[in-house]
C-alpha cells in the first residue's frame, strides 16, 4: 500500500497499474465505491464522475488547516514567519482555484451536508441483488400457489429446494430456539438469508462490487436485528419489563445493577459484532483475490508494456485467485447462514428471556 | 515514530487465538466423527457454524489492524 501515499502526481503514467485505467495503482480501487451518477452542485447530473480533483482538493484544504493551525501557534512577534506561512496558504489556495476551474470538477450536491445525492456501485449491487431475490421468490411462491389449489405437489428443483429450506429452518431453527410465538417471523429471517446470500454471490463476478462489502449496507442489516430485537421484546414482554428482564434473575440485587449496562452493552455489541463479521469476511476475501491477481506485476515488472502485464497476471495470479474465489463460495454460504442463524437467536431470546 | 507497527502485533494476537480455537473444534469434530461414523452431518455442520464464529473475530481484528496500518 506504499504507492497510495505518493503525490497525487504519481498516477499519471505507468508506475505499477495493471488496470487499463492508467492510474489506480492500490489494490483495492475494485474494491471501494466508484460513482456512476452524481448530482453536481450547480444541479448536473455526471455520467462516471472522476472523484480524484476532489480528493485532490480535499487533502489540500486539510494542509491549510494545519498551516492555519501552526500560525495560531506562533507569537505575536514572529511576524516573518507569520508571512511565510501566509504566503504558503496563497499558494495552496491557488492550486486549489485551478484545480476547481478545471473542465468537469465534480463535487456531490449533499443533502444536510451529509447526505451525498450520488448512486453508486454498490447501491447498484444492493439493487440488483433484492430485484433477484424478489423475482426468484415470487415466482416460486407463485407457482406453489396454483399447484396447491389444484391439490398437488410442486413440481421441480428450485421450489423444492425453496420449500425443504424453508421445512428445516423452521422445525430445526425457528421452533427449538425460537418458540412457536417466532413462527410467524420465518419469512423475514428467510429473506435476511437470500439477500445476503445473493449479494455476496454477485460480489464474486469480476469487476462487480459486494453490496454486503460496503460498511453502510452491514451496518443497516445489524441494526434492523437490533430494531428487531427490542421491538419484539417490548411487545411480547412489556415495555418496561423487557429492559428490567435483560439481566437474569436469582443473583444478588447489587450485581443485577451492576450487570445492567454490561447487558444493555451487549445488546448494541452483538448486533454491531453481526455487522462487522459480514463486513469484514465479504472484505477480507476480496482483498486476498485482488492482491493476489495483482501478484505477477509487482516491482520492475510494472514497468512493461499493458500486454505482457496482463500476460503475467493472468499466468501467474488466475490459478491461485481461482482456488481462493472457490473458497468464498463457500464463506458466502456460512456467512448468510451465521447471520440467519444468530438473528434467530437474539431475537428468540428477546421473545422469551423469562424463563 | 509511530505506534501504529505496535498495535498491528496486538491484531496478530487476535488471530493467533483465532487459529488455536478453530483448530481445537476441528480436533474435537474430527474425534467425534471417528467415534461415530454416521453422525458425520450433525458434526460437520456444527464444526462449521462454530469456526464461522470465532472467524468473525479474527476477520474483524484483520480488517482494523489494515485500516490503522494504513492510517498510522
Amino acid at each position: 500500500m506504499a504507492e497510495e501515499k505518493e503525490t497525487p502526481k504519481a498516477h499519471e503514467g505507468a508506475d505499477g497499474a495493471a488496470h487499463e485505467g492508467g492510474g489506480h495503482s492500490d489494490p483495492m480501487h475494485h474494491i471501494k465505491d466508484r460513482v456512476i451518477v452524481g448530482l453536481n452542485q450547480d444541479g448536473v447530473a455526471v455520467w462516471n464522475p472522476d472523484t480524484h480533483p476532489y480528493h485532490e482538493v480535499h487533502d489540500l484544504e486539510g494542509e491549510i488547516a494545519k498551516l492555519k493551525a501552526k500560525a495560531e501557534k506562533l507569537g505575536k512577534d514572529e511576524v516573518v514567519e507569520k508571512q511565510g506561512i501566509e504566503a504558503e496558504i496563497k499558494v495552496l489556495e491557488g492550486q486549489i482555484a485551478t484545480i476547481k476551474h478545471e473542465h468537469g470538477y465534480y463535487e456531490a450536491k449533499t443533502v444536510g451536508g451529509i447526505l451525498k445525492i450520488e448512486f453508486t456501485q454498490h447501491m447498484l449491487n444492493v439493487t440488483v441483488a433484492a430485484l433477484l431475490v424478489g423475482v426468484m421468490v415470487m415466482a416460486v411462491a407463485r407457482h406453489v400457489l396454483a399447484r396447491i389449489k389444484t391439490d398437488q405437489a410442486p413440481k421441480g428443483p428450485l421450489a423444492n429446494a425453496i420449500e425443504g429450506l424453508l421445512q428445516y429452518v423452521r422445525d430445526d431453527l425457528i421452533i427449538p430456539i425460537g418458540g412457536h410465538h417466532l413462527i410467524p417471523y420465518t419469512p423475514l429471517f428467510m429473506t435476511y438469508f437470500f439477500f445476503i446470500f445473493t449479494c455476496n454471490m454477485l460480489g464474486l463476478i469480476p469487476f462487480f462490487g459486494t453490496g454486503t462489502g460496503n460498511i453502510g449496507v452491514t451496518a443497516a442489516l445489524g441494526g434492523s436485528i437490533f430494531v428487531l430485537m427490542t421491538g419484539l421484546g417490548m411487545i411480547y414482554q412489556g415495555p418496561i419489563s423487557y429492559w428490567l428482564h435483560l439481566v437474569p434473575s436469582g443473583i444478588p440485587f447489587l450485581i443485577q445493577i451492576l450487570l445492567f449496562p454490561i447487558e444493555l452493552l451487549g445488546s448494541v455489541i452483538k448486533c454491531g459484532v453481526l455487522c462487522m463479521r459480514l463486513f469484514s469476511n465479504m472484505i477480507g476475501g476480496h482483498l486476498v483475490i485482488s492482491n493476489l491477481l495483482s501478484l505477477g506485476v509487482l516491482g520492475k515488472f510494472a514497468t512493461l508494456t499493458p500486454p505482457v502485464l496482463a500476460a503475467g497476471m493472468l499466468a501467474i495470479g488466475l490459478p491461485l485467485a481461482l482456488g481462493i474465489s472457490l473458497l468464498e463460495v463457500l464463506v458466502c454460504f456460512v456467512q448468510a447462514y451465521v447471520f440467519m442463524l444468530l438473528s434467530i437467536i437474539f431475537v428468540g431470546g428477546a421473545l422469551h428471556a423469562d424463563h | 515514530m509511530s505506534y501504529a507497527s505496535f498495535a498491528v502485533i496486538g491484531f496478530g494476537l487476535v488471530v493467533l487465538g483465532a487459529g488455536l480455537g478453530i483448530g481445537m473444534i476441528g480436533g474435537k469434530a474430527l474425534e467425534g466423527i471417528a467415534r461415530q461414523p454416521e453422525q458425520v452431518g450433525n458434526l460437520r455442520s456444527v464444526g462449521i457454524l462454530f469456526a464461522a464464529l470465532i472467524e468473525g473475530l479474527a476477520f474483524v481484528a484483520v480488517i482494523i489492524g489494515f485500516v490503522i496500518a494504513n492510517k498510522g
